[in-house]
Order: structure tokens, then C-alpha cells, then sequence
């Protein structure tokens, strides 16, 4: 449940490689008001993302 | 004879790291964006103003950096609209236009127009079956709010005029692909599009040798617009603009400046799940505002300039709107692609 922080979802937005500025800007904004359902979704979907791009090589 | 030396280094062939992150960045995008709708769907009635314009933003922008697949949404296929400068057409282009002279309905949500000045649209046959087709010369006729959109081909191989309610917006995408496609075969989809324009706008006509109704080609402001912005008015002419007049630009990012209301428009995205929700651009911007002015051309077959000319500012990024209007194109001497447009235009006719 810690990594569903704002703090370390904040981390993970903004070191995110899918995610240009804006994008990221804009989630960052909303991210004080998601629901812990949607915290998930948007943990789970950028750790697959950076899971996918640093487990090739 | 001694073999070549081998290089000191031999590189492992290795999978192309951006094609990787290409596809991660595209699967990641999308559900990102199913995310957002989410997101939106319950922030759209929070209390805080800034909060339900972020969740609106958010979806807007996320749609359309699923639709150019990419995380950088000012990357395309073409590079030259990344900085804002597109190549404009070489000559008109067209496909998939009824044969036959007549009147024909228009599908109204599926009427778009790229940044070349391309229009796509979905016209109805005697049998309402639905065709695709897409023209870059096309004219606008003015119709009372609630009427039927129609498309009418002259007799004779005029320009096709568009009959189109003064309320209806025409979404503005990337590029036809239509046009990028102009097989018989092309079934128009829907796009993710970006904004929306709204030709006709109050006041727009004042002054003008067009009156209401008569047909002419209309031409949103130039500029670049950004995500979920609606853009009303522009110019109108009597004669095809010049190709490089017609470019306008898109981009993902958000001037900050989006002024007006920007707001009525639904966003359907990939999922085929409608958001609902606009962008509000309600961020106090410096969107023109005010009646503006409309020049009459003289003799250059250019009647009216005006953006924004209902007061709710039209939201084209870096105009500071001050008359409440810029000017419209100013044609040259010749306009389209044809040797010269008509000094002075007359209305409604069609041009070569």
C-alpha cells in the first residue's frame, strides 16, 4: 500500500519513458484525487511498461 | 592473401531498442487512456474547477497520444508537423465523390478535415448506403440550424458544396486517410481527433459580398490549435485559397491559452467509449474575443476575416485578440491551384 503513495506514484509518473512532459504534467495534477482503484491500474501499468523496457537486454 | 582485420568491436544484433519502445509506449498509452476515461468520468463532477479541467486535459491528451502511438505527441508521421510546419498539398485531391449531380446526406459526426485542408466525409446513396470520400475543394453553404447536413454536386462538375447547420463543428485530425488511402476499398473509421472547428460564426458575414447561404470556401484561422480546443470562424472566400493558406497546425500540447469555452464536444476514443467530456479551456486565456471586423476584399476575391466572432473567444493560440478579430487571408492574385482566382469573386461561383 506504500507504493500506492502519492509520493512514489509521483515517482514513478515522472520517471516514466512512456510518458512525454505533458502527459505527465496532467497526471500528476489529478493524482491527489484517484481513487485506490485507479492508483493501481496506474501503478500496475507503468511498472509493466518500465518492467518491459529495462528487462531487454 | 591475409583476411581483413575484424573490427575491435562486433556489435550483438540486438532487437531495435526504438521499435521497443514504440510498442511498450503504444500498449502503455492505451491503457493509460482507458485510465483516464475512468479518471474522468468521476473527477467531471468534482467541486474544484481545476481539478475537473485536469481530469478533462488529461483524457484529451492521452487519447491523442494514443492516436499518434507515440508517448511524444507532437511526434508524427510527418515531421514537418512536429514544428508546426506542413507541407501543403500540390494540387487538389479528391476521391469517392458521388457521380451524379445531385443532393446527398452527410453523416454528421463523421465530417473532418486534416491540417492540409483535406475534408473527409460519409455520404449517403439512394439506397443509404454509406461511401467515403474526401476533397481538398470544397465549398460551405450556410444552413439553418437543426436542417439536414447534405452534400450537393453540381450539374456541370462544379465544386462540391457542403450544406452545413450554422451550429455543426467539423472535427480536425492529422491527416485523411482517405486521402493517404484512395482506394475504392477505404471504409471510413472513426478518428481520435484533436478539435474541432465550427465554420460559421456570428458576425462572420458582415459586410461581406457572400450573404448567408450562398456558397463559399471557408478556411479555419491559421495557427496551431491544441488538444480539445474549438475553434469558430475564420475566412471565407470567394476563390480557393492559396495551399500554403490552408495549413494549420495541431498539436497535443496546450498553449495555456486556450480562452473560450472550448467545451460541448465529446471525445470517443479507441475503445469506442464516449467521455463526454471536452476539453473546458476555461483557464482564463487570452482567446480573442468580441465582434472583430470583417474586411471586404477588394477585387481578390477575399470577403471576410474573422475569428472568434462570438465573443467566446476562438482559442487560437498566440493571437492576442485585441481588435476581437484578425483579418482574413489576404489572397494574391491568384488563389487554389488554378492560374488565378477571380478578381473580386463572384458569389457563389465555382471555381476551376
Amino acid at each position: 500500500m506504500d507504493d500506492l503513495s502519492d509520493r512514489q506514484l509521483a515517482r514513478l509518473i515522472r520517471s516514466s519513458p512512456v510518458l512525454d512532459a505533458q502527459l505527465k504534467a496532467y497526471w500528476l495534477r489529478v493524482l491527489p484525487h484517484l481513487s485506490d482503484a485507479e492508483r493501481v491500474r496506474l501503478l500496475g501499468t507503468l511498472r509493466s511498461a518500465q518492467r518491459d523496457l529495462q528487462g531487454e537486454s | 592473401m591475409e583476411p581483413e582485420p575484424r573490427p575491435k568491436s562486433s556489435p550483438r544484433r540486438r532487437s531495435a531498442p526504438v521499435d521497443r519502445l514504440a510498442a511498450v509506449r503504444g500498449r502503455a498509452l492505451l491503457e493509460l487512456s482507458a485510465l483516464a476515461e475512468d479518471v474522468a468520468a468521476h473527477l467531471r463532477r468534482h467541486a474544484s474547477p481545476t481539478v475537473r479541467v485536469s481530469a478533462a486535459l488529461l483524457l484529451t491528451a492521452s487519447l491523442a497520444a494514443c492516436a499518434s502511438g507515440s508517448a511524444t505527441p507532437t511526434t508524427s508521421s510527418d515531421p514537418a508537423a512536429s514544428d508546426g510546419r506542413t507541407s501543403p498539398l500540390q494540387g487538389e485531391v479528391k476521391g469517392g465523390l458521388p457521380s451524379s449531380p445531385g443532393r446527398y446526406p452527410i453523416l454528421d459526426d463523421q465530417i473532418y478535415r486534416d491540417r492540409k485542408g483535406v475534408f473527409e466525409f460519409t455520404w449517403l446513396d439512394d439506397q443509404r448506403q454509406p461511401h467515403t470520400a474526401y476533397t481538398s475543394d470544397l465549398k460551405f453553404a450556410e444552413v439553418a440550424q437543426g436542417a439536414n447536413t447534405e452534400l450537393e454536386v453540381p450539374s456541370g462538375g462544379g465544386t462540391p458544396i457542403l450544406h452545413l447547420p450554422s451550429d455543426r463543428d467539423i472535427k480536425l485530425i492529422e491527416d485523411s486517410q482517405a486521402a493517404a488511402n484512395p482506394s475504392s476499398s477505404y471504409v471510413q473509421h472513426s478518428y481520435p481527433w484533436t478539435s474541432s472547428w465550427v465554420p460559421f460564426a456570428a458576425g462572420m458575414l458582415v459586410g461581406n459580398l457572400l450573404s448567408p447561404g450562398v456558397p463559399g470556401y471557408y478556411y479555419p484561422p491559421p495557427g496551431n490549435y491544441s488538444v480539445g480546443q474549438t475553434i469558430r470562424g475564420g475566412s471565407v472566400r470567394t476563390t480557393p485559397a492559396p495551399p500554403q493558406d490552408r495549413v494549420i497546425g495541431l498539436r497535443s500540447a496546450v498553449s495555456g491559452q486556450s480562452g473560450g469555452t472550448g467545451a460541448g464536444s465529446s471525445v470517443t476514443n479507441k475503445l469506442g467509449r464516449s467521455a463526454g467530456t471536452g476539453a473546458t479551456g476555461a483557464t482564463g486565456g487570452t482567446g480573442q474575443s468580441g465582434a472583430g471586423s470583417a474586411t471586404t476584399g477588394s477585387g481578390t476575391g477575399v470577403t471576410s476575416g474573422q475569428a472568434g466572432g462570438e465573443g467566446s473567444g476562438s482559442a487560437v493560440t498566440g493571437r492576442t485578440g485585441s481588435s476581437g478579430g484578425s483579418s482574413g487571408v489576404t489572397s494574391p492574385s491568384s488563389g487554389g491551384f488554378s492560374s488565378g482566382g477571380k478578381a473580386g469573386g463572384t458569389s457563389g461561383s465555382s471555381s476551376s
